[in-house]
């Protein structure tokens, strides 16, 4: 997760500055980004968890990891969205938030209890 | 005399063996008279026509559809807290169950959907929340067929349907926020329904009642079939132990 974050997610949004796309809204792209990633990180973490134990476990980690995402992936696509058409975006920009801080805060136990289970 | 008897796998392969005949034939019962009584004496709806009555398949299998996934949820908790084999069997045995009916469910409304709608799929709430539990299924399901230790297997399927539940909940709530979609909110139950108060929004009573006929036959249906497999895996388990002890053996 330290690792991963920092490279897929930041490195996204990062990107996106570089890039700098003359697009209406664009700032809200690369905030819902900035917070939605670390919720996908370790909504990934778990995933990874729970396959670490299997030989071909990447094809079952995408299909157990893809209903997990979609949360993220909706309050995350509507700020854009929102904020490109100059809509409120509070009530996603905030559900988004609470839905990584929620992750990064809960899940790291979920998925230390399924490595201990594989651990076994 | 407790609940906690009935995880005794023996005791539950007799106890549900007794009653699993009745359940089938009371559950034939009510689906057959409830979709004879649906299809062939009630009036065709004024606005939808003859459409309106896969309401009788549709209603009960997506209901059953969520409550399943609920129903795993509590048996996966108790085989997390009691270590009660027969109930994480008993959560793998529902999952196949649930899985078809959320097809069922999303099948009935694309076919309902077509002519009332216009369109066989739209991204509306309901629909994408459904398909998202479809995935749920799947995945569950994927993940007990992977992993080769019984125990290890129950107990990550148990983590991954709590985790699942509270993102599955996200998920609806997210999807409502997000679109609001042509699927109507429900109508059967609702207290002002019951109450004849609100006369607009309510199922009429014609279609009420063999829905009920419908969604008690199919609710039966699901405890005839989860006994019925729960049976089964407690027994394809007790094969597999003898034929590991055979093979030591030997």
């Amino acid at each position: 997760m330290d690792h991963h974050w920092p490279a897929a997610g930041a490195g996204c949004a990062g990107a996106g500055v570089l890039l700098n796309l003359p697009v209406p809204g664009f700032q809200w792209v690369m905030v819902s980004l900035l917070l939605g990633t670390p919720a996908l990180s370790v909504i990934g973490t778990f995933g990874a968890a729970l396959t670490v134990g299997l030989k071909r476990g990447g094809l079952l980690m995408s299909l157990l990891v893809m209903p997990l995402y979609m949360p993220t992936l909706i309050f995350g696509a509507e700020v854009a969205r929102r904020g490109a058409i100059g809509m409120d975006i509070q009530t996603p920009l905030l559900m988004l938030a609470g839905i990584s801080a929620a992750s990064i805060a809960l899940l790291p136990f979920a998925s230390a209890a399924v490595l201990r289970i594989n651990l076994r | 005399m407790s609940i906690w008897e009935y995880a005794n796998p023996k005791k539950f392969i007799t106890s549900t063996e007794r009653v699993t005949p009745a359940l089938w034939g009371a559950s034939a019962l009510c689906i057959v008279a409830g979709l004879i009584w649906g299809f062939f004496f009630t009036g065709d709806e004024a606005r939808q026509g003859a459409t309106v009555k896969i309401i009788y398949l549709h209603v009960p299998t997506a209901m059953l559809a969520i409550n399943i996934w609920v129903m795993m949820l509590a048996t996966s908790l108790v085989w997390l807290i009691r270590r009660h084999h027969v109930s994480a069997l008993a959560a793998r045995a529902a999952a196949p169950i649930g899985m078809v009916m959320t097809l069922i469910a999303l099948v009935t409304g694309a076919i309902w959907g077509q002519p009332t709608w216009g369109t066989w799929w739209v991204w509306d709430p309901r629909l994408t929340s459904f398909l998202i539990l479809f995935l749920f299924y799947l995945g569950y399901m994927a993940l007990w067929e992977a992993i080769e230790d019984a125990d290890t297997a129950a107990d990550l399927t148990s983590f991954l349907c709590l985790v699942g539940s509270v993102f599955a909940l996200l998920s609806r709530y997210a999807v409502n926020f997000w679109n609001q979609g042509l699927h109507q909110g429900a109508s059967i139950m609702r207290a002002a329904a019951v109450t004849g108060t609100d006369t607009e929004e309510k199922v009429n009573n014609i279609y009420f009642y063999p829905l009920m006929l419908c969604i008690v036959g199919f609710v039966l249906l699901f405890v005839a079939l989860v006994f019925y497999r729960t049976g089964t895996e407690i027994r394809a388990r007790r094969i597999k132990a003898l034929m590991a002890r055979e093979r030591a053996e030997a």
